[in-house]
């Protein structure tokens, strides 16, 4: 495998494409760190709602939408990493 | 190996549109409604007053939809059971139309959850603004501060987004998993074999179970959205 | 062997072998959880060995995109290509690979307590089974955004 200096001479990588491959990689790492903290903590939420439907089974309903508010937000740190990642692949990558 | 992502399309030019469409999906989701209707004819066919055997098991599992329905949306929860049904016939249709062979689920091409999904977005906030009016509903989006609207907003699309691509990502990459595992162990005649064991494995765990689990998450989900928006 | 192959078959490494670090945790702890409600409850072992079997397999629906995208790396992704193709590749493998991480800790946690609540109170199978699959299915929403963005990655740039 030729060393890297060789690779950008043959391939005349230019600055722009560096950033735009750079970007490419920074909206997967953006995305697949984002994930992890909204998947645990939705999990969380949805594990305390099993809990609690087991120890009030009549008020199902109720927790059920709490659940559901609750993990609605805390998904949000979870679309903006979309939203980042989006961003890095449409805008900064074209 | 390479025809795993490529999807076969067709297109048409209609006035100043250049319309693309999947004809595949188009037949298969063609095929599926044909079955619906053969296997529902079938099952309500000869209602009596008092119900036979078929009947009563018809009968049984709509009484536990509707009690299903009930529960969740609550106030005119009769008025929301045809679509919810329909949602859950339709996706459980085409997720186990995948296991006969030369078939392929109209799930599979991310085009047919997205529709079901834009009607659920659609049922949704109509009902969200029929039951509340449409100033306290839309209020509700700046709850619980002003700043947050943005962020509800947001929240809001991801919802229907995650909701469609569920589907979508679960019915593909079962489809990917047995594509892949077929296309390598028919290469050779001493492998092909395992198939023997693993075909049907595979058919039962990603075409009926994670079919059916599916089509009750995504009824489940419509259903809960609907409510959430419906009874602020 | 040229570079955009050993970036893509790093890639398929990263993707699978973080990607099933969540879901291996989670189903193990729904799987404690059912030895646990066992023990107290015998009796009502065959709800909830069902409520585990179908939360783990939930739970492993981000491991199954892991496996997803990174026979995709493998099989479908082009062997020829520029530097900014290489880096989406790998970004791919990236983005799956701890995309899955969280949901499958959290969607495991959820069945574990859903296993854990029937074994508790088995009159509330149906309630709790239903609280539960609606809770994995959102918890999974980050997991699958983690998939899009790798698909994009992958097919569209």
């Amino acid at each position: 495998m030729a060393n890297l200096e060789t690779i950008v001479q043959e391939a005349a990588i230019t600055g722009k494409e560096i950033v735009q491959a750079a970007a490419m990689l920074g909206a997967g790492i953006a995305m697949g760190f984002g994930a992890i903290g909204p998947g645990i903590g939705e999990g969380f939420a949805a594990g305390k709602a099993c809990e609690g439907v087991s120890k009030r089974p009549e008020e199902n309903g109720l927790i059920t939408r709490t659940m559901l508010v609750g993990q609605a937000v805390s998904e949000s740190t979870g679309i903006y990493s979309l939203v980042v990642a989006l961003l890095l692949i449409f805008v900064v990558g074209k | 190996m390479h025809e795993v992502g490529v999807v076969q399309t067709a297109s048409f030019d209609l006035g100043p549109l250049h319309i693309v469409f999947n004809p595949v999906t188009l037949i298969m989701t063609w095929i599926v409604i044909a079955l619906i209707l053969i296997t529902f004819v079938w099952l309500s066919r000869k209602m009596r007053q008092v119900p036979g055997r078929r009947q009563a098991a018809v009968e049984m599992v709509m009484e536990m939809f509707d009690g299903l329905v009930k529960e969740t949306i609550g106030k005119d929860s009769r008025r929301y059971l045809p679509l919810i049904l329909t949602i859950f016939i339709f996706v459980l249709f085409s997720n186990w139309v995948g296991i006969v062979p030369f078939m392929q689920e109209p799930t599979k091409d991310l085009n047919t959850p997205l529709g079901l999904a834009v009607i659920v977005f659609f049922v949704t906030h109509f009902s969200g603004i029929k039951y509340n009016g449409l100033f306290r509903y839309i209020k509700s989006f700046f709850e619980p501060i002003p700043f947050l609207f943005p962020l509800n907003v947001v929240g809001e699309i991801g919802k229907f987004v995650s909701l469609f691509f569920r589907l979508f990502g679960n019915i593909f990459g079962g489809s990917v998993i047995i594509w892949v595992a077929y296309t390598m162990l028919m290469s050779s005649w001493w492998t092909s074999w395992i198939l023997v064991v693993l075909g049907p494995f595979l058919a039962g765990f990603f075409g009926l179970f994670v079919g059916l689990i599916q089509a009750f998450v995504f009824m489940m989900l419509s259903m809960t959205y609907i409510a959430v928006a419906k009874n602020q | 062997m040229n570079w955009t192959e050993i970036v893509t078959l790093l890639s398929a490494g990263i993707a699978m072998g973080l990607g099933a670090i969540g879901s291996g945790i989670g189903e193990g702890f729904a799987a404690g959880k059912a030895v646990e409600a066992t023990s107290r409850q015998p009796g009502v072992s065959d709800k909830i060995m069902k409520t585990m079997l179908i939360g783990q397999a939930v739970a492993e629906s981000t491991g199954i995109y892991s496996l997803v995208v990174a026979l995709l790396l493998l099989f479908a992704a082009p062997k020829e290509a520029g530097l900014i193709k290489a880096m989406a590749l790998l970004g791919a493998g990236f983005s799956m690979g701890l995309g899955a991480i969280g949901p499958g800790l959290g969607e495991g946690y959820a069945a574990g307590k859903g296993v854990e609540g029937i074994g508790r109170n088995p009159h509330e199978e149906g309630n709790i089974f239903r609280v539960m699959l609606i809770g994995q299915a959102v918890s999974e929403s980050t997991g699958i955004y983690s998939l899009v963005v790798a698909l994009l990655l992958i097919f569209v740039v």
